[in-house]
């Protein structure tokens, strides 16, 4: 019975857990706005952004146009389609107690690597959008 | 000798195809037109092979590149990064000596000390492991990129529509 419950216990500890383990999904949260002057001002589901934008850019308006959770398995790609006919795809390739390791590419801007926290926010320009700037901004809620 | 309903079946079945393809001609096309004239089970056949074969036009139209590759090469480049944080300091170097080409401007940028938290370049970054720093490599093509981490929370890319010439960054800030 001894030899049963160390086995279990080894099953345990060596079995998936975290988002580190084969087979896990990370969940990001996905914003994408829409950053003008057209004075219609600021989205207040969109505040936490704002606070980040404002300290480096000017502008009067941001419209959160879309804004949901996906989850993303570990070496899979996700796609959002963006309103400006581009799509971004993300796939996390790696987990550890530094982060998520992502591939990002949106499309007509840039492709590039973070490694982004939990809870970090990684705000990326996509491009021109109307009178502004499509902004689309990632977040991992793994924890 | 007489043909099994099965053989009737599958040389209909043959000269449909043949008909739909363009394939009958003269007489045989003559004979087939008048069997499908008298036969609404043959005009139904014909009818849906129409309709597949322009479902099939109308997939192949719509249908996107392949997306494996696409898939294979986002992830490549974060592959190598996990791989080279995973060897640490050799790793670094081989970045500095990857890296060289496109540091050399930076001197130029360093004479503005108000660069220090925004961080200017053109098209291509590559790191192996900064300690704290977010974005590892990016490609950006012949665009310019400001990259803002002087947030502890957050970093900020932001991908202008044009180039700058001579705009570069690398490394860590303390190389800016």
């Amino acid at each position: 019975m001894r030899i049963v419950g160390a086995f279990v216990s080894l099953a345990l500890l060596l079995g998936p857990s975290g988002a580190g383990a084969e087979g896990a999904t990370i969940p990001v949260n996905v914003l994408v706005t829409y950053l003008s002057s057209e004075g219609t001002g600021v989205d207040p589901s969109a505040r936490r952004l704002d606070e980040k934008l404002r300290k480096q850019f000017r502008y009067d308006s941001l419209q959160v146009l879309e804004k949901r959770r996906i989850d993303l398995e570990m070496d899979g790609v996700g796609t959002i389609d963006l309103p400006n006919g581009r799509a971004a795809r993300l796939s996390p390739i790696h987990e550890d107690e530094a982060g998520v390791l992502m591939a990002v590419d949106v499309e007509g801007a840039a492709k590039m690597d973070a490694r982004v926290q939990n809870g970090h926010l990684l705000v990326i320009r996509a491009g021109s959008y109307k009178e502004g700037d499509l902004v689309l901004s990632l977040e991992p809620d793994y924890r | 000798m007489s043909a099994g309903p099965r053989e009737l079946d599958g040389l209909r079945e043959a000269r449909l195809h043949a008909y739909h393809d363009g394939e009958l001609s003269g007489l045989s096309r003559w004979r087939f037109e008048r069997e499908l004239r008298r036969s609404p089970t043959l005009q139904r056949e014909l009818a849906d092979l129409q309709g597949l074969g322009e479902l099939l036009r109308r997939h192949d139209a719509q249908a996107s590149t392949p997306d494996v590759w696409d898939s294979i090469a986002l992830r490549l480049p974060a592959a190598d990064a996990r791989r080279a944080e995973g060897e640490g300091a050799p790793a670094t170097a081989a970045w500095g000596a990857r890296a060289s080409w496109w540091l050399r401007p930076v001197g130029a940028l360093a004479a503005s000390a108000a660069v220090v938290a925004t961080l200017v370049f053109g098209g291509f970054l590559e790191e192996a492991a900064a300690p704290g720093s977010v974005v590892r490599w990016i490609d950006s093509g012949n665009r310019s990129v400001m990259v803002l981490d002087d947030q502890p929370d957050t970093t900020i890319i932001w991908v202008l529509d044009g180039a700058t010439e001579g705009a570069v960054w690398g490394g860590r800030r303390e190389q800016v």
